[in-house]
């Protein structure tokens, strides 16, 4: 019963590699779509992959962390 | 299977007479989609329906949509009278004792214990014919594509994009009637934070809570068709090289790739169904 | 001639990357079960950091395949 847990813990998470490209493909291509309406070519696209990154990290990790407190177990980044 | 074979044999006739037809395009011609032009559908295809509906959706009847009303057919064929005769047994106050009720019982059971009663709880009961038809559909389109002659109807981005939305439909629905018509705007962000992060915050929670059923789209279209373009290039090996050694090595390579798509559509059926229970849940509960 | 080389670096470039990607993986998992082996209490913090980890490297090889595929479409 445990290890069924186990692997639901394990399924839940597969996907979460896959969403951090998607998260820097889908603000890159917001960025990519601004500049090329407002004609400034990098800028944009390179803002708009860097927001990506941040925001694929900040999400995988908050997705991470959220899976620690809930198998009981204290924070993460707790010192000893 | 005489047609798969009849689509080889014209290849290579193809290719003695001078025209080139490579094969990549017979590999092509399997895995996209055609509309149906011979007997009754071809028909039907001709008259009613070759004027797009509202302009812009081609609603011509194609192999996939052929391949999608089998999987239907078989749904609805297996499983009424099974239901019949549980509801039969369950009024006079007895199990069902027939073997092929128990064989499918076993799944939905499994199911029903394994994905959708840890996630809901109590309100088992009134979720779970959607992810048992989800569940069912899944698998028998997936199995349907293995029959030699036949293909897959979940391995395209269509398919599985339409089922995919049907999670998103359900978790945004559900978010709706649990926590009132302002959810997206309140629900989905932690409570707890001053306002300037929850601007920044609003737009990543918004695009991590589509993200979800574009990931579960993308993984079911991978699962299918790599499997079936696995099985397609190895066929097409023997064909390519035309020599009886290639073949004695393709074969049954052939034939272990095929036993691991049979177990690929179990898994990816049950993976389908599990994260659409689970995100279905976490939208449920109160973030 | 020139018309082939994009396919063919775009092949070369997702396999070798999806390589690196494998061995990454795998070098972790072997880490993570070895220490779940030795202590079976911290299982549940040791799955939670190789998760975290595993969806780095995974990132960074699909990446790597995100590139493969737009070359494919260029050309």
């Amino acid at each position: 019963m445990n290890s069924r847990r186990d692997n639901r813990e394990y399924l839940r998470y597969s996907s979460v590699g896959i969403e951090l490209v998607l998260f820097v493909l889908i603000f890159f291509g917001c960025g990519h779509w601004v500049d090329r309406k407002f004609g400034t070519l990098p800028v944009f696209s390179l803002i708009g992959g860097l927001i990506g990154i941040v925001a694929g990290f900040y999400v995988v990790f908050r997705t991470i962390s959220s899976s620690d407190k809930r198998s009981g177990n204290s924070d993460m980044k707790t010192p000893k | 299977m005489y047609r798969f074979m009849g689509i080889f044999q014209t290849a290579i006739a193809a290719s003695s007479h001078g025209e080139s037809e490579k094969p990549g395009d017979v590999v092509v011609h399997h895995l996209t989609d055609h509309v149906i032009d011979w007997g009754l559908i071809g028909h039907i295809n001709d008259t009613f329906l070759s004027s797009k509906l509202f302009g812009v959706f081609d609603m011509r009847i194609t192999r996939w949509v052929v391949m999608m009303w089998i999987a239907v057919i078989l749904c609805l064929v297996i499983f009424i009278p099974i239901a019949i005769k549980i509801r039969r047994a369950a009024t006079r106050g007895e199990v069902s004792s027939s073997r092929w009720v128990a064989l499918w019982e076993v799944m939905i059971e499994y199911i029903k214990q394994e994905v959708i009663e840890p996630n809901f709880g109590d309100k088992t009961a009134k979720v779970s014919p959607y992810f048992l038809t989800v569940f069912f559909f899944i698998l028998f389109c997936n199995i349907v594509g293995l029959i030699p002659g036949m293909s897959s109807a979940t391995g395209n981005l269509a398919v599985t994009g339409a089922l995919a939305t049907l999670t998103l439909v359900e978790m945004i629905a559900i978010g709706f009637m649990k926590h009132g018509p302002l959810w997206i705007i309140t629900g989905i962000v932690p409570h707890g934070l001053p306002k300037p992060i929850y601007l920044v915050m609003w737009p990543i929670e918004l695009v991590s809570l589509f993200m979800k059923p574009v990931v579960l789209m993308i993984r079911l279209f991978a699962n299918m068709l790599a499997g079936h373009i696995m099985i397609i290039v190895f066929i097409m090996l023997i064909i390519m090289f035309e020599s009886f050694f290639v073949a004695m090595g393709a074969i049954p390579g052939v034939i272990f790739v095929d036993m691991l798509e049979l177990l690929v559509a179990f898994v990816q059926a049950y993976v389908f169904t599990m994260l659409s229970a689970i995100f279905v849940a976490s939208c449920m509960e109160s973030h | 001639m020139e018309l082939g080389l994009a396919y063919l670096g775009a092949g070369l470039g997702a396999g070798l990357a999806i390589i690196g990607g494998g061995i990454g993986i795998g070098l972790l998992a072997k880490g993570a079960l070895e220490g779940m082996a030795r202590q079976p209490e911290v299982m549940g913090q040791l799955r939670t950091n190789m998760i975290l980890a595993i969806a780095f490297v995974e990132g960074i090889a699909l990446f790597a395949l995100v590139i493969a595929i737009l070359l494919v479409f260029k050309a």
